[in-house]
């Protein structure tokens, strides 16, 4: 691995990600003209058509670059961690726990504010790492975390959460957890400028947290003990990308809603073109990831148009399909 | 290498069976480790490469104490050789190897040309510069061996640690162990302690034999010395014969293998 390989592979990546983007700005339900869009981004459009173009699907493009891009870095580092190719945010109920504390929070009625965005992003962080915790405690055998506990011991906490998140749906009356449904599925809104700028903050950390230990996460796939021989203090890498696998999967539920298997399917199918060295990996999983979403997302805008489909439902329909082919070719 | 670790026995949340260990390591010795099952063999492997820290007693590296080094000092004096196992990682033989690289520049994200000189020496070494970029789960056992050796050259390590290097090699493979560790002592100046069920592979390449049961030394010396059939015998709980190997002139030992009952004797 080298600078300039990884500076390569993430300018193809990521003009990949900008033609995605330029695509999804000229298609949606509006049905503008592609000249019409031009039109807006040149300052020459009506006020109705600037709305759509630099109020609607400009951000709702900048959120689902930004999930993506989160969603699959923490699927990648959850993956690095427990040494298991299998592990998504998704599959070991970490954003289960991140989506039981957004629906908490917003029962206490946060409203659009920056303090508030800032503490549904807070909620949403104490879920992912209680739940992230808990699956550990479960499923760890000194100190080993076997592939089929783990599996199991995330599917039960993520089935507890959701059991615990329809109990506060039914007790509560409906309108005031408006649209928590649509949002249970996976779905990306528009997002306002602070809160895209707080997820775009929170987002670097998370990456930072965990692509700052690429190289120790390298050795630490030679198992634990080889590490500690290699000289990587095994302990202190592992919980900074734990807790930044926890603080984007946090983000994206906080913002998205519970999003699935993207950080399963793009960092394998990363892995697969580009090798395991997560040097490499981690960083383009985070363009690609984004990408993905993306693509998913304005697929889910116009499928079913002028109607919306959450784009979780598309991830989904490509995932599970996707993860029933990588358990039965590790077998 | 001074290695003092006193009596403590059973305590603590790891439970080492370790008692009284002191014992140096000669720059340029190759010693051999031997014992029973839970003799303490694995455990001092624990402790010399600062895995586990002892309880009581220290460890020193050139005078200086593990306890007060970092993860990555100790790493770029001892290197250790772990048992094989199975898995392998999704890498290429050379990547594999430059991870030994990682603590002499623990603070960089690349490695640098300096460290990519030094694992292709550590891969010519061991004979492994021709697999550089073979995929190392398409190795046989024997080329995986070499590619761990080569990988804690890298470390360029004071003291190269060897964990039952000889499991699951057959006959050649374990010749050409021995063959590459005995070039390496004698042309690089190694220092190793390869710890070991077999006997006679420690009869064979070792300067000195240390002979642990339960956590302590039973014997500490050259292996004419050391390996001998009432201690040998006597320590292991069953009848052992030692002769000379009729090549090499060294210490063979076998097992005395129970013999069938005979059919009338079954009550």
């Amino acid at each position: 691995m080298s600078a300039a390989r990884l500076v390569r592979v993430l300018g193809v990546l990521t003009a990949g990600a900008l033609a995605a983007a330029a695509v999804a700005l000229f298609v949606g339900s509006a049905g503008l003209a592609p000249g019409r869009v031009v039109g807006v981004l040149l300052g020459q459009g009506s006020d109705a058509e600037a709305l759509v173009i630099l109020g609607l699907r400009l951000p709702r493009i900048g959120a689902a670059l930004l999930a993506g891009g989160a969603l699959a870095v923490a699927g990648a580092g959850f993956q690095a961690l427990t040494r298991n190719p299998l592990a998504d945010p998704s599959i070991l109920g970490v954003s289960g726990g991140a989506a039981l504390a957004v629906v908490l929070a917003q029962l206490l009625g946060f409203g659009s504010s920056l303090v508030a965005v800032l503490g549904v992003a807070t909620f949403a962080f104490g879920g992912a790492l209680g739940a992230a915790l808990l699956v550990y405690a479960i499923a760890a055998r000194d100190g080993q975390l076997p592939l089929q506990t783990l599996l199991l011991a995330g599917v039960i906490v993520g089935l507890f959460f959701s059991a615990a998140i329809t109990v506060v749906i039914s007790v509560v009356e409906l309108d005031r957890l408006a649209g928590v449904i649509h949002w249970m599925l996976g779905n990306l809104t528009a997002l306002s400028g602070d809160a895209l700028g707080v997820f775009l903050l929170l987002l670097g950390a998370g990456v930072w947290l965990i692509v700052g230990r690429a190289r120790q996460l390298n050795v630490l796939a030679l198992g634990e003990e080889p590490a500690l021989q290699l000289g990587v203090e095994a302990e202190r890498v592992k919980r900074r990308v734990f807790v930044g696998a926890s603080l984007l999967t946090a983000l994206v539920v906080a913002f998205a809603g519970p999003i699935g298997f993207v950080g399963l399917i793009v960092p394998h199918a990363v892995r697969l073109v580009l090798g395991a060295d997560n040097r490499l990996l981690l960083p383009a999983s985070l363009v690609a990831g984004a990408t993905f979403l993306l693509v998913a997302d304005t697929i889910a805008r116009n499928i079913i148009a002028p109607a919306e489909m959450p784009v979780g439902v598309i991830t989904a329909v490509c995932g599970a399909p996707f993860f029933v082919y990588l358990l039965r070719s590790r077998a | 290498m001074e290695f003092a670790y006193p009596g403590v026995r059973g305590a603590g949340p790891l439970r080492f069976r370790l008692g009284a260990l002191t014992f140096d390591i000669a720059a340029g010795e190759i010693l051999g480790v031997v014992g029973p099952n839970s003799a303490g063999k694995t455990t001092l492997i624990r402790l010399l490469s600062k895995v586990v820290a002892p309880l009581r007693g220290e460890i020193r590296l050139r005078g200086q104490p593990l306890a007060g080094l970092s993860r990555a000092e100790v790493a770029r004096d001892v290197a250790v050789v772990p048992q094989m196992t199975p898995d392998a990682l999704p890498v290429t033989v050379a990547e594999a190897v430059l991870l030994g690289r990682y603590p002499h520049g623990s603070g960089r994200f690349f490695e640098s040309p300096a460290d990519r000189a030094v694992s292709r020496e550590a891969m010519a070494a061991t004979g492994v510069l021709d697999l550089a970029s073979v995929p190392v789960a398409r190795l046989s056992g024997g080329e995986r061996q070499r590619v761990v050796l080569a990988r804690a050259l890298c470390q360029e390590p004071q003291l190269l640690v060897l964990d039952e290097p000889t499991t699951h090699l057959d006959f050649r493979h374990q010749g050409e162990l021995v063959g590459l560790v005995r070039r390496l002592q004698r042309r690089a100046g190694l220092t190793a302690l390869i710890v070991s069920h077999d006997l006679n592979l420690a009869a064979e390449v070792a300067d000195r034999i240390l002979l642990l049961n339960d956590g302590r030394i039973e014997r500490l010396g050259p292996p004419d010395a050391v390996l001998e059939e009432a201690t040998l015998s006597r320590v292991y709980g069953c009848p052992v014969v030692v002769d000379k190997h009729p090549a090499s002139r060294r210490p063979a030992i076998h097992l005395v293998w129970p013999e069938a009952p005979d059919r009338g004797s079954r009550a």
